[in-house]
């Protein structure tokens, strides 16, 4: 589904924002949505909730109000079929309570990152040029100028990374480590290799 | 009466070729024959298209020889591989590709370099140059530059590789290969190379056995024999263990995609039901980036350089409909990440649209007494840690029980990307 999706797009050319959700709108069986924002829902689920744990090797979670009326446990398979195991997740304040009513218990809505000043220098001086004249106003960052100030900004920050990156790089020489003593011993390489 | 333009057009013929064959028949002349028919080819001993490098015996035996050698190339995908070694991939109805008999070459071949390869070998250059023009120039300093007297056409090259290599495929380069196959893959790799190693070694000595000590002491020959079986027996039990261990990751899997397979017909059971009735499945993940701008018709050089603005894809599927149609979220990166609370919220924004959201109380914030949960809401992830399992996404089960969306809410992983197709027919989200 999502090679339909991105058929045409690998073939079109997609200038603005507008351009990619009229491209990837043109099949048939795929719904593009704008989302309606990000919200937070670590921090709500922190407010009354512990966080799980050994989930790695666990791949089937089921919380089932039939089999647990207080809504407090996490049921974990490690596959379908093998013997369940469960967590007790709802903290103890909040067990047998309706804590999604609490303060309405929603998550608050998250901060837009925004664009970075780097590639808003970029969209504006770099591909401005290559983009069509006429939908320059379609997106904000081909039609306003980052500035002075940003500009400096990613000048002095690109600068100082570049320099600071190359010299603070952490480096090993590889002579040290050979003559160091090796790390499997003869008799381990077997069971290291298995 | 028929017209002849009439019947000319229901023949197929054209109107040329219909005048041809008139005056032919009209002067009493035979019908003329095409330059190439009933002329040995490749197609047909006898009767085919006539083709000078099918005709040459040389070519044919060069050929084949090149693509012997190319058939040892082959490396079966991790997957693959883990799935033939463990013998317990019996439902191979679900894989990602059915046909056992492929034999796949490395991803990084390609069908002109293998061309230039064989042109190579047998004493020929092949030089492209920018525009796409191909020159096939004689490499006089090559032993085997007078091999064969012309080169055959890449043409021929792909008719012969379709007709008798079909099997033979190059496949395209896959992702999210399962970390635990691909281990075993490279595991089993390594064993497979040591045992030739092994054998190859075992033979040399052999050889220098029987032509130098034909008279060694029974007891020495016999100490030999023991160390040898020693180490074949070591060998074989790694492999065992091996095997043993794949067996048990592979029907793990199977077990899951069963375990999915049944939540999507449980879905599509329910789908004609009233939503508060209905056992729903959705099949979520995030779709490779794409980039704004992207010019995909015509891409100027310097573009190559330059960083364009990530635009991320959030892909849900209902799985209750057979035709799948999928949501897909949308959205740059100056408004979003792709972390944990991003696919909470636009799983929480599918339930909006799907209708599963209840109504609140506003003066006490509960549910509304009317509203009647689901029985059943499942989300079937691949095993990405971090974005798709996490604690996040776990709580968020919680919530929709306690917000009254389902009254039973599963989370499927999948065990390994590649072996399990755990999305609905149509929808190839892993």
């Amino acid at each position: 589904m999502f090679n339909l999706l991105k058929k045409e797009y690998r073939k079109a050319d997609v200038h603005t924002p507008k351009d990619l959700f009229e491209v990837l709108a043109n099949h048939e069986d795929i719904d593009v949505v704008k989302p309606w924002g990000f919200f937070d829902w670590d921090t709500m689920e922190n407010r009354f909730m512990k966080v799980p744990k050994d989930v790695k090797k666990q791949h089937v979670f089921t919380v089932d109000c039939n089999r647990d009326p207080s809504i407090s446990l996490l049921f974990c398979q490690t596959t379908f079929g093998e013997p369940e195991t469960t967590q007790e997740i709802i903290l103890d304040e909040y067990k047998d309570k309706d804590w999604g009513a609490i303060g309405f218990a929603h998550p608050e809505k998250i901060e837009e990152p925004g664009m970075q000043d780097i590639k808003w220098k970029e969209l504006y001086d770099k591909w401005r040029p290559l983009v069509p004249a006429y939908k320059h106003k379609d997106w904000k960052f081909f039609m306003e100028d980052p500035g002075v100030k940003r500009r400096a900004t990613v000048t002095s920050n690109t600068k100082q990374s570049t320099k600071k990156l190359r010299t603070e790089r952490s480096r090993t020489s590889t002579e040290a480590v050979d003559k160091a003593a090796p790390i499997v011993e003869e008799g381990e390489s077997e069971s290291a290799v298995v | 009466m028929v017209c002849k333009n009439a019947l000319a057009r229901v023949i197929g013929f054209s109107r040329i070729k219909w005048r041809g064959i008139w005056l032919c028949v009209k002067n009493e002349i035979p019908l003329p024959m095409h330059g190439h028919s009933h002329k040995p080819g490749d197609n047909d001993a006898v009767g085919g298209q006539g083709n000078r490098s099918c005709k040459d015996k040389t070519t044919m035996d060069a050929l084949k020889s090149f693509f012997k050698f190319v058939t040892t190339l082959a490396a079966p995908r991790a997957t693959r591989l883990v799935r033939a070694l463990s013998t317990t991939g019996t439902n191979t109805s679900e894989l990602q590709a059915d046909d056992d008999d492929l034999i796949e070459l490395p991803t990084y071949l390609s069908k002109r370099g293998l061309y230039k390869k064989f042109l190579g070998d047998n004493g020929y250059t092949y030089t492209a140059d920018a525009v796409g023009r191909i020159t096939i120039s004689k490499d006089d300093n090559n032993d085997n530059a007078n091999k064969l007297s012309s080169p055959p056409s890449f043409r021929t090259f792909m008719r012969y590789w379709k007709k008798n290599h079909l099997k033979l495929v190059i496949p395209k380069p896959r992702e999210d290969i399962c970390g635990d196959c691909f281990i075993f893959a490279n595991q089993s790799k390594f064993r497979i190379n040591q045992q030739q190693q092994d054998d190859e070694a075992k033979t040399c000595s052999d050889d220098d056995e029987l032509s130098v000590a034909s008279g060694l002491d029974d007891d020495e020959d016999n100490n030999n024999n023991g160390g040898g079986r020693g180490s074949q027996f070591q060998a074989a039990l790694a492999s065992e263990e091996l095997i043993l261990k794949a067996a048990i990751h592979v029907k793990a899997a199977q077990q899951q995609r069963e375990y999915v397979n049944q939540k999507i017909q449980q879905a599509q059971e329910d789908q004609l039901l009233p939503k508060h009735e209905r056992r729903w499945c959705f099949t979520a993940d995030y779709a490779q980036n794409m980039y704004v701008p992207n010019f995909g018709g015509e891409q100027p050089g310097e573009t190559y350089y330059y960083s364009p603005v990530n635009a991320y894809c959030f892909g849900v599927v209902d799985n209750a409909w057979k035709q799948t149609a999928m949501s897909a979220f949308v959205y740059l990166e100056d408004q979003g990440k792709k972390g944990g609370n991003n696919v909470c919220s636009l799983l929480w924004q599918e339930f909006g649209r799907k209708g599963l959201l209840p109504l609140f109380d506003l003066d006490t914030g509960t549910v509304e007494d009317f509203h009647v949960p689901s029985p059943e809401i499942n989300l079937v992830f691949d095993n990405c840690g971090g974005q798709n399992k996490n604690r996040m996404v776990f709580r968020l089960l919680f919530y929709m029980v306690k917000r009254k969306l389902c009254r039973v809410a599963i989370e499927p992983f999948s065990w390994c990307e590649d072996i399990p197709k755990t999305a609905v027919t149509g929808c190839s989200i892993y």
